[in-house]
């Protein structure tokens, strides 16, 4: 007779559970009727066994039930809120589209005709394109500025650039009004046909979404938007409402 | 209860069905937290993390057992308080008052079914046991709590702690053994009925 092993202990612990081989548990068996350590180890364990068995079972002091908020569960969407959303997609999409259509309608008709008028020298581009290149135009125009030597009348600027004199600043003040008051001039001057060409781009007609029709798509898109808010928010609702109870 | 629908249905996300099961099983895993944990709101919260949890990945259940797969989740749960408690300072193992002073009955050994009597004596045997229990390293513990509390079989025991069947038999005969020691020590404090000399003499 030897005394008990840890893996002797192992086993009358698997024997206590009835996890043995029927085989194992057999010879087991006969050590323990033959061997009073063994014997002995096995009450101890046997007694530790039924202790933690008799451990009164506890009622949860609560339920732990889940709400849809704790694993961030939403509510499945209606139908309906699939088809308020779509529709306010759609009617906002169509609403863009008419201001994109609307934004075109406005530019390609003109530019047909704008085009040679620019060339030409006249025109409403040629117009909006002569007002920074004025500054060049403006010494053959003539005026007290343009006649100064070219030399002297840039290096003046650029010493004085830092402080802007009384003088530099009227003189920058002046040029947009000559500018002004020459356009019209340069217009008399032989631009008679750019001036012809500018009023029938004008009122050559072009497609323009009517405006009614753009209110009824805002309409629309904010109607079947809402809807769909109120139908989800109300869903939402009810589920959240069915798990407090 | 068809419990295989009810999972089913939880599978596919329905959480009535899956707080049906959760009402079916909420003793066993909040009694499991309670016996790792040792404290009544710990294991309370450990409880419901591990529903969370189990909810959230019970498209990875594969079927067996699923008590056996809850109660893998609220031991995972208790093995990550017992990690945040490591990292805390640490809470009296006696219930307390607002005045430290420890509670002779506190409420949660209440059970209006019982005489003081037998009030008391559950009240010592839960007392040392629970000692006990906690005296022991966190792994011995939950694999006794599962074999002897829950009565889980080795298989399954072995399933929810991730461990080989042999590490489960030793880690069972050693926790029995240290608990049969420790609980030496409260003998004298343990009610007569709870004297056994054995359960099952061979």
């Amino acid at each position: 007779m030897t005394s008990p092993s840890f893996r002797d202990v192992e086993q009358l612990s698997a024997l206590l559970d009835e996890q043995l081989h029927p085989q194992e548990a057999a010879r087991l068996q006969e050590r323990l009727n033959s061997d009073p350590e063994l014997a002995a180890i096995y009450r101890q364990l046997s007694q530790a066994r039924t202790l933690l068995r008799k451990l009164p079972a506890r009622r949860a002091p609560r339920n732990f039930t889940l709400t849809p908020h704790m694993v961030g569960v939403k509510a499945p969407a209606p139908r309906s809120f699939t088809f308020f959303r779509l529709a306010s997609a759609f009617a906002s999409l169509l609403l863009l589209l008419t201001f994109v259509v609307n934004g075109l309608g406005q530019r390609i008709p003109t530019a047909p005709s704008a085009a040679p008028a620019y060339g030409m020298g006249g025109g409403p581009i040629a117009e909006n394109m002569e007002a920074p290149a004025a500054p060049e135009s403006r010494p053959q125009s003539g005026g007290g500025a343009g006649e100064l030597p070219a030399p002297e009348a840039t290096a003046a600027p650029a010493t004085d650039a830092a402080v802007p004199t009384e003088e530099t600043l009227r003189s920058m003040v002046a040029v947009p009004t000559e500018t002004t008051q020459e356009q019209p001039a340069a217009k008399m001057g032989g631009e008679d046909d750019a001036a012809d060409s500018t009023p029938h781009a004008s009122t050559r007609p072009s497609f323009q979404v009517p405006a009614w029709l753009q209110l009824v798509l805002l309409g629309l898109a904010v109607l079947t938007g809402v809807a769909a808010w109120l139908v989800n928010r109300q869903a939402q609702a009810n589920f959240t409402r069915r798990f407090r109870k | 209860m068809n419990e295989s629908a009810l999972i089913h249905d939880a599978q596919r996300g329905d959480l009535e069905a899956f707080n049906r099961l959760v009402l079916a099983y909420q003793d066993a895993l909040y009694n499991t937290a309670l016996r790792i944990l040792g404290d009544e709101d710990q294991a309370a919260d450990a409880t419901q993390e591990a529903f969370i949890s189990a909810f959230r990945a019970i498209n990875s259940y594969r079927g067996g057992s699923f008590k056996a797969w809850l109660l893998r989740t609220v031991t995972n749960a208790c093995y990550d308080e017992l990690r945040r408690q490591k990292r805390r300072p640490t809470t009296p193992l006696e219930p307390e008052n607002n005045d430290d002073e420890e509670i002779e009955s506190p409420r949660w050994l209440a059970d209006f079914s019982m005489t003081p009597e037998e009030k008391l004596d559950a009240a010592e045997l839960e007392h040392a046991i629970q000692h006990c229990l906690e005296a022991l390293p966190t792994d011995f513990r939950a694999v006794v709590v599962l074999a002897d509390v829950q009565g889980l079989d080795y298989a399954e025991i072995a399933a929810v702690v991730h461990t080989p069947l042999g590490t489960v038999k030793s880690r069972l005969a050693r926790a029995r053994l240290r608990l049969r020691e420790c609980l030496q020590d409260f003998w004298e404090l343990l009610p007569a009925a709870f004297r056994l000399e054995s359960e099952a003499a061979p």
